[in-house]
Formats: structure tokens, C-alpha cells, sequence
């Protein structure tokens, strides 16, 4: 085995949500580990807690125990502002939804995370933009105002938007999961794509059960836990 | 350098119904603002303005000062001795051994002019009108070194008076009055009750209400010989300076000099000068209500699009923006809005004030002044000052959207989508 740093490692996860009398543990003590170049579904039912997972792993909300590592960055002993700049240099995330700014064309959207560093305009970054929307196949919408696009077009945009930080690990909540099938397939295709051909490390929530089948590893959660995670190496090069 | 400007400014031009609302009340308060600035300090640059015109830069009053000793002058010792050995407590008020006063007046380096002038209280008579009068007997020709009155003369001539020694100028509401014009003749009944015939040669009209409806103007010995004094006396000595703003250290000097109480414009207009402020003051306040309106206007606006955006603020912050710059981009809005507002409130306040000055205004007889249009004053201290106070003020009622912004948790918002 190759001796590389992980990408992800996170350890005794666990996450109390709400306030008062409603308030409960939603995470209890999860440990998950990620190689790079691993292309990972997250499997369970709906409120079994992989949102909110996902959230702590991507460095969008602090655990109450346990630690999430990116790259080797420990993302539980920082405040909020450096946080923001760990997710901006690490991660990259895809909604369900696709979340665009709609007073910014397709090109500046996925330019936007830059912005966050006080770039974003160069003729560099613009070309890096460009040739995004190029892999996700929507080069020439590069102009167009996010409502000037269709569902499926806007969820290319989003993704070319989480690639453009060139992220450590890219974190999706059910990226199709607002698509018909033919575009849910692309978006599916366009992930794989970018995992054979860049590297590209992924962890995906989904629903669908083709597109766990077609992953490198499945994860399980239920109730707050995992409870199967599921190797299937034959499919790497 | 992260550019919050950038997303602000698209964010604003997004809804460009509730930012145009915004501008718009941000635009009236800072144009409001501009007008009663100019409207106000008009009024009373107007006031301060003719009263200066007609009175002199300092006067001399036939008042000893606070304290006066005569032994204690220090001026030359003949004078002193003129001025105590004439000095009887039963005569009536005057200057005297004037030609003395005069002569250590005009010795100080910063009076230009010192004019004598005898004032008296005395009833007009025209057939069968009476009218009273401030009538004040001058020297004409030093007389119009000490004012400008005599620019302001709309019949008759003021060379006219030097020339006649029984002539009069009249204020015009004074003339109106008695229905008299140039050529006239009528008679000044003076305090003891000698009747003097007069002829109008000439018609005033300051704008000063107080002037032209009392002034009276004669030859000095005229009006000495009315008033019971010698042609040693006056009632005042009016002094024009070589530095108007420097006339009460001139004062100061000249009572040193002459044992009697000098008074500076500014002294004698302190008065009426503290009203103006004060009226100014509470004026403002009530014109600062608007900009708060305007506030409010702004922050309405703001705290509901950070409600709007709730869904961009937690992409921003997913992406990499730290909630100090969410609260910096609705900050940056409230500058925005505070910055464009008011060149709305520039272009408003600047036709605003045109459109008023043009506006024929009458306020009667009974007007402190009297103008045919309102005085309004331009300076871009003004225009300054609306701009300064509405990009605060839109940038205080951004604070609290602002912070709102910054607080939003992501993760809530993302899963509220879901
Ligand atoms: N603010 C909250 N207060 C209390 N419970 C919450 C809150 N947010 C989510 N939950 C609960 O946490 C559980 C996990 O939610 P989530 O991570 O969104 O599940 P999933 O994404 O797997 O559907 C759910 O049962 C949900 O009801
Ligand atoms: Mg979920």
C-alpha cells in the first residue's frame, strides 16, 4: 500500500441538532477515512443524518465531538473566518438545488469562490472558468444569466463552479436529485469523468441506487451511524 | 482585496423597485436637507447683510462705560479736561466737546470714517398725516462712507440732501405712509415741540423693514438745533473701519479713547444673529426627522433583501466567504445607497432651491425684511453636508441587516432547501 495522506479522515463524529426538549444526537461517533481519488456514494434513508454529515465534513458547522482532517488540515480546531478559508481552498460543493447567485452570468458564478480570495479576475482564472464550463459542456452559455439556463444546465454550472478552487474533495448532497433522468445521467457521467480523468475525489449523497452501484465505494448510514461501507475495486484502472 | 462592492451593487440592481424606493427617501431627506440649509442661512446671510448696509461698522453711543472715571482717561489732558469740565448730570444725553471725540477717533489707525450724528424721535406731519420718525441729522458726505444707504435711494438723489440744507430723505414705507414724494414739503415736530419745515429730497428703501419705516434723514445742524444740542454735540459718532470683522477690539479702543461706549456691528447684532441660530438649530433638528425617515426607508429595504437572500448568503459562506464579508456586502449596500441617494438629493436640492428663489413671495409690511423672492443661499458646504450625513446615516441603518447577514448559518439554510 502506498503510504499517501488521506484525503478526508474524520473521527468520533458526533452532532446534537436542534434546541430544548427537541434537541437530539443525530451523529453518534462516526469515523470515515477517504483515499484520494476515491469516488464514494453515501448511502441511507432520508433523516438518517447525511446532510448532515456532509456538512461537518465539508467544514460548514463545527462537531460537538470528534474531528474531521482535510489534507491533513484539522478542520475542528479552527475558528470560523479561517474555516471559510479552508472550505474555499479545499472543498467544493454541489446541492440538490442548484444554488446560483442570479444577478451573475454562468462564467461569474463559477468564478464566484475565487472572489472570496480577492480574485477571480484575471484573464488566468477567466480562462480556467471558461475551460470548466467547457468539460461540463456548456461553454458557449458562459454569458447567460443563471434563469436564462435550464435545471440541468444550471447543476453543470454549479459543478463547474465547485471545481474551479481545484478542491481537495468534492462534496455532493444529492446532485440529482432535482433532475430528470437523462440529465441526472449526465451530471452522473460528467462526476465520473472527473474522477477518471483528474483525479477528482468525490463524495456523493444520493438517493439512486444506479449511481451507488456504479461508484468505487458505498458508505451506509442509518440512524446516525455507519453501518456498511463496501469496496468494489474492480472498477479502478 | 475581496470586492463586496462588486456584489453588492448587483444584489441592488436586482430589485430595482425597492432600490429605487431607497434612493428615492434617501434622496428627499438629503434634498430637504440642502434646501432649508440654503433657505435658512439665505434668510439670515440676507438680514445680517442689509442690516450691515445700513448701520455702521461701529458707533459710538453718548453712554459712559461701566465704571468711567474721568481722572482715570487716559487721553491726552486737555481733552479729559474738555470732556469733565462740559460734563453737567442734568443736560440732556449727548456727546460733547465732539470736535475733540472726532479727533482722537479718527487718530486710530483703523478708522477710516467718523461721522457725527444727531438721533431724535420726531413726529412727521403732512397736511393732516402724522407719521414718527427716527429722525437722524448726518454729515451726507461722510455719511455714505459709513453706509450704504445712499446705493439704496429709489427717488430723489442723496448728492441732493448736501445741497438742501432743510432737506430730508425718507424711508419709502415712511414716504408711503405720509404720501409724500420727492419735492414735498412737511414739517418735523421734534421731542420739545419745535416744528421745522422740511422738503424730500430723496427716497431710501433699504429692504430692512426697521429703516424703512422709521428713517429720517437730515442735515446735522437740523437736527442739533431740534434736539437742543450745540454744534459741539452729537447723540452718536459712526465710525467706518479699515477692517469690518476687527470692529470690536476697535470698539474697546475707541471707548479707551474716548470715554464712551463703543458699540461693533456684531455687538449690536448679537441679538438677532443668536435668534437666527437657534430658529436654524430647532429647524435642522425637525429637517434631520426626514433623513431618519430615510433611514428607516434604507434599513426596510436592506433587512428585507438579506431575508431574500438567504439562499446566496449561505452559497457565499459554503464557498468560502467569512461572515465578515457577508456583513461587509450589506454594509456596502447601505453606503451604496447612501452614495447614489444622495446625488439624487444633490440634483433634487440644487433645482429645489432654484425653483424656490424664483417663487414670488410677499410676506407684508410687517417682515423683518422685505424681499421680492426668498434669499437662498448656495455653498457646497451644504451639498457636502447632506452627503455626509446621508452616506452615515445609510450606513448606520445597514448595520443591523448587516449583522443579521453575518449570523446566518448556512447548514440551516441549506437543509431548509432540501
Ligand atoms: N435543526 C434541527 N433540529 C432538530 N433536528 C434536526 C434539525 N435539523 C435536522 N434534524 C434532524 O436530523 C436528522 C438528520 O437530518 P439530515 O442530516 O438532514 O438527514 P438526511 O440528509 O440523511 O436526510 C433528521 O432526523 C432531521 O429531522
Ligand atoms: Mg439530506
Amino acid at each position: 500500500m502506498e503510504v499517501t495522506t488521506p484525503v478526508l479522515v474524520a473521527r468520533g463524529l458526533t452532532r446534537r441538532l436542534g434546541v430544548g426538549a427537541g434537541a437530539r444526537e443525530v451523529l453518534h461517533g462516526v469515523d470515515i477515512t477517504i483515499e484520494a481519488g476515491e469516488f464514494v456514494a453515501l448511502v441511507g434513508p432520508s433523516g438518517s443524518g447525511k446532510s448532515t454529515l456532509l456538512y461537518l465534513l465539508g467544514g460548514l458547522d463545527h462537531p460537538d465531538a470528534g474531528s474531521v482532517e482535510i489534507a491533513g488540515e484539522d478542520l475542528a480546531r479552527v475558528d470560523d473566518d479561517t474555516l471559510a478559508k479552508l472550505r474555499n481552498r479545499l472543498i467544493g460543493f454541489v446541492y440538490q438545488f442548484h444554488f446560483l447567485l442570479p444577478e451573475f452570468s454562468a462564467l461569474e458564478n463559477v468564478l464566484m469562490p475565487l472572489w472570496a480570495r480577492g480574485g477571480g479576475r484575471s484573464r488566468e482564472d477567466r480562462a480556467l472558468g471558461l475551460e470548466l464550463l467547457g468539460r461540463v459542456g456548456i461553454a458557449e452559455k458562459a454569458g447567460k444569466l443563471p434563469r436564462e439556463l435550464s435545471g440541468g444546465e444550471q447543476q453543470r454550472v454549479a459543478v463547474a463552479r465547485s471545481l474551479v478552487n481545484r478542491p481537495k474533495l468534492l462534496l455532493a448532497d444529492e446532485p440529482t436529485g432535482n433532475l430528470d433522468s437523462a440529465n441526472a445521467n449526465a451530471v452522473y457521467e460528467l462526476f465520473r469523468e472527473l474522477n477518471r480523468d483528474l483525479g477528482q475525489t468525490i463524495l456523493v449523497v444520493t438517493h439512486d441506487t444506479d449511481w451507488a452501484a456504479r461508484s468505487d465505494r458505498i458508505l451506509r448510514l442509518l440512524d446516525g451511524r455507519v453501518v456498511g461501507d463496501e469496496r468494489r475495486r474492480e472498477e479502478r484502472a | 482585496m475581496i470586492d463586496h462592492l462588486r456584489i453588492a451593487e448587483a444584489q441592488l440592481r436586482g430589485r430595482p423597485r425597492q432600490t429605487a424606493i431607497a434612493l428615492a427617501s434617501v434622496g428627499v431627506g438629503s434634498a430637504m436637507l440642502i434646501v432649508t440649509l440654503s433657505l435658512t442661512t439665505g434668510l439670515s446671510e440676507d438680514f445680517l447683510k442689509k442690516t450691515t448696509e445700513s448701520s455702521a461698522n461701529a458707533e459710538v453711543l453718548a453712554r459712559r462705560p461701566q465704571g468711567w472715571k474721568p481722572e482715570k482717561l487716559p487721553l491726552p489732558g486737555e481733552v479729559v479736561m474738555a470732556l469733565s469740565r462740559h460734563h453737567v448730570p442734568d443736560e440732556k444725553r449727548a456727546i460733547r466737546a465732539l470736535s475733540g471725540v472726532l479727533a482722537a477717533l479718527r487718530s486710530l489707525p483703523s478708522v477710516r470714517v467718523a461721522t457725527p450724528a444727531v438721533e431724535a424721535q420726531a413726529v412727521l406731519v403732512y397736511g393732516t398725516v402724522r407719521r414718527s420718525a427716527a429722525l437722524a441729522g448726518v454729515v451726507p458726505e461722510l455719511e455714505r462712507a459709513v453706509t450704504s444707504l445712499d446705493t439704496k435711494i429709489v427717488r430723489g438723489s442723496w448728492a441732493a440732501l448736501s445741497r438742501t440744507p432743510d432737506g430730508v430723505i425718507l424711508g419709502s414705507q415712511v414716504a408711503r405712509a405720509l404720501g409724500v414724494d420727492v419735492g414735498s414739503h412737511l414739517q418735523a415736530v421734534g421731542p420739545d415741540g419745535g416744528g421745522l419745515p422740511l422738503k424730500v429730497v430723496g427716497i431710501v428703501a433699504s429692504g430692512l423693514s426697521q429703516v424703512d419705516k422709521t428713517l429720517a434723514l437730515v442735515n446735522l445742524p437740523l437736527a442739533q438745533g431740534l434736539a437742543g444740542l450745540s454744534t459741539d454735540q452729537a447723540t452718536t459718532v459712526r465710525l467706518a473701519l479699515t477692517d469690518p470683522v476687527e470692529a470690536t477690539r476697535v470698539a474697546r479702543e475707541a471707548e479707551q479713547r474716548t470715554g464712551y461706549v463703543c458699540r461693533s456691528w456684531q455687538e449690536k447684532n448679537a441679538a438677532s444673529v443668536e435668534a437666527f441660530k437657534r430658529q436654524n438649530m430647532i429647524t435642522l433638528a425637525l429637517v434631520l426627522f426626514t433623513t431618519l425617515v430615510a433611514a428607516f426607508g434604507v434599513a426596510n429595504v436592506l433587512v428585507q433583501l438579506v431575508a431574500d437572500k438567504r439562499r446566496d448568503i449561505a452559497i457565499l459562506r459554503a464557498a468560502g466567504f467569512s461572515r465578515h464579508d457577508l456583513g461587509m456586502i450589506f454594509l456596502h449596500e447601505g453606503v451604496l445607497l447612501g452614495l447614489l441617494g444622495s446625488a439624487v438629493g444633490w440634483l433634487l436640492g440644487a433645482v429645489l432651491i432654484r425653483v424656490v428663489a424664483a417663487l414670488p413671495v410677499d410676506f407684508g409690511e410687517s417682515a423683518l425684511v422685505r424681499n421680492e423672492h426668498l434669499q437662498m443661499a448656495e455653498h457646497p458646504s451644504f451639498y457636502f453636508a447632506a452627503f455626509g450625513i446621508s452616506v452615515v446615516v445609510c450606513a448606520l441603518a445597514a448595520v443591523q441587516p448587516a449583522r443579521r447577514a453575518a449570523s446566518l448559518e448556512p447548514t440551516a439554510i441549506l437543509r431548509g432547501e432540501h
